[in-house]
């Protein structure tokens, strides 16, 4: 991992790789974690503080300044994340950590909202067929249109477009049952 | 080593997932908005209904306005302009409302190549309630080299009379007889897309003049003006609001990719004077004293035809086609059928 690479440089197509990021990343962070709260969080607090992490990145990546190195900001975000955490569990504990970014995220606390609300759909996603599991993918990560899937699986479009509608549909049930529906 | 490999593979399927996650709610939440919002305009038009009905069965006669809640697709001129969306050539743009006089106005979504540009303007009337159909855009679109793409005034009494000021205050030379030599954009098209009460959204829909649109970096929309057409005449709602909105041209258009053409061979008495497909549609201009827009079409090596848009002009130099062909779409080969006859094109430069 390079550590004095700016934002910029993890831009694609307007985007950040967020994928190249986490490769270089995530160990790199889950040691920053680790060291911060002396062994108080569990491997899964790690994990969940990683998801978290990289998801803030996603959530904010149009607000990002381009010329700002990433790992200070990466680690900033961290921070913002366990202070919360922190807070929560009422430990006490001082965050203390080197090369912080001073990040201000006004939308930490509705990125961590939005992710309990994803929880209530967790089953439902691992209770998909791989096939079904890798449409749901396409569409809604990688952002290809029923068309392209249908070329790149073999199954036809009005199929994906099928087996679409069955996962909104189901998806929309739970939420509606677990209260955040219509 | 296997453990980080492990924990990063780990991580990132969780992430990719409640990425996904995130995207499927965003769309129910959307698509319940909508729905709201139908439902809303439903009981809107059932009372307007009823009253009107009320009016009417009264001894009054007198004509109401009736003010519909619009909500339409997007309408393209050309089916390749769609296909190149489809394909993620767009770019949506993040922006807050700019307000003036109470009225917010942003930009969604821009699309452009060198031959069309389409744009989708947003406005919030939360604040000054919109109360008329078919609102049209009176707005000149520039860019950092202060090249105009487009002016659209609808103000007949104007005469153009901003856009002799932007070339005043501007310093631009511009010819006296002709303000509108060197404007970009040969036609401009509007739709309304939604309308209701508080919020209006026109797609806007330019086809370049015979040169290509330029390769700018920043564009630059600035709108003077907001209103609707009653009797023929332009009603301004916007009382002098004016809101200058700058958007970056992402890469993807400014490097965008175009491939010109010219005939392997030679044909009597038609001169092909510009071939070029890029992302969103074929332009093509020539000249010729006996041979029509409509009787030039383009084949590919499929032996599909692709007919020339009925949309097709003449100048004093050259006769401008358009085809519903594009980047994507093109084969590898393409030949151009003139009365029976194909001729072949070959690619001469790509940009």
């Amino acid at each position: 991992m390079e550590k004095n690479r700016t934002i910029k440089e993890y831009r694609e197509n307007n985007h950040l790789n967020l994928e190249k990021i986490m490769q270089e990343y995530t160990y790199y962070l889950s040691k920053i974690i680790e060291n911060s709260s002396k062994g108080f969080l569990q491997k899964e607090d790690i994990e969940e503080i990683l998801v978290d992490t990289f998801l803030a990145l996603w959530r904010n990546e149009q607000k990002l300044e381009e010329e700002r190195y990433l790992t200070p900001y990466l680690v900033g975000i961290v921070k913002n994340i366990l202070k919360k955490k922190y807070r929560e569990k009422n430990t006490g504990y001082t965050i203390t950590m080197e090369q912080e970014d001073n990040v201000s995220l006004d939308n930490l606390e509705e990125i961590l909202e939005e992710r309990e609300k994803n929880k209530i759909l967790y089953s439902i996603v691992e209770k998909l067929s791989k096939e079904d599991k890798n449409i749901f993918l396409l569409f809604y990560y990688y952002g290809k249109k029923s068309k392209e899937i249908a070329k790149i699986t073999g199954i036809s479009d009005f199929t994906i477009r099928n087996r679409l509608h069955r996962i909104r549909k189901k998806m929309s049930k739970k939420l509606e049952e677990k209260g955040y529906g219509k | 080593m296997e453990n980080n490999k492990y924990m990063e593979e780990k991580i990132l399927e969780q992430v990719v997932r409640d990425i996904s996650l995130f995207n499927i709610r965003k769309e129910m939440e959307k698509k319940q908005e909508r729905d709201n919002t139908n439902q809303e305009c439903f009981l809107k038009r059932v009372a307007v209904f009823l009253l009107s009905l009320l009016v009417i069965s009264g001894t009054s006669f007198a004509t109401y306005y009736y003010f519909k809640n619009i909500h339409t697709e997007k309408v393209y001129a050309l089916s390749s302009i769609k296909e190149a969306e489809e394909s993620g050539y767009i770019d949506n743009i993040e922006m807050d409302y700019i307000y003036a006089k109470n009225i917010g106005a942003k930009v969604n979504s821009i699309i452009l190549s060198d031959n069309n540009m389409d744009i989708i303007l947003d406005f919030d009337f939360k604040q000054e309630q919109l109360t008329h159909n078919n609102i049209l855009v009176n707005a000149i679109i520039y860019d950092e080299n202060n090249t105009i793409y487009a002016y659209s005034d609808t103000t007949v009494t104007s005469k153009g009379k901003y856009l002799q000021n932007f070339y005043k205050e501007k310093e631009i030379p511009y010819n006296q007889s002709n303000w509108y030599e060197g404007i970009c954009a040969r036609s401009i098209r509007q739709n309304s897309l939604l309308e209701n009460s508080e919020q209006c959204m026109i797609q806007m829909s330019f086809t370049a003049n015979q040169k290509p649109f330029p390769r700018s970096q920043k564009l630059y929309i600035t709108i003077f003006n907001l209103g609707y057409i009653e009797e023929g005449k332009f009603t301004s709602i916007s009382n002098h609001a004016e809101w200058n909105i700058e958007i970056e041209i992402p890469e993807k258009f400014y490097e965008r990719k175009t491939t010109k053409y010219e005939l392997k061979e030679e044909i009597e008495g038609f001169q092909l004077n510009n071939a070029y497909i890029t992302e969103t549609s074929m332009t093509l201009l020539y000249s010729s004293e006996t041979i029509d827009g409509q009787d030039v079409i383009l084949v590919d090596e499929n032996g599909k035809e692709y007919f020339p848009e009925a949309f097709w002009y003449k100048t004093k130099e050259n006769t401008v086609l358009q085809y519903a062909i594009n980047q994507n779409t093109k084969t590898n080969k393409l030949y151009l059928k003139i009365l029976g006859k194909e001729w072949e094109l070959v690619e001469n430069e790509n940009r």
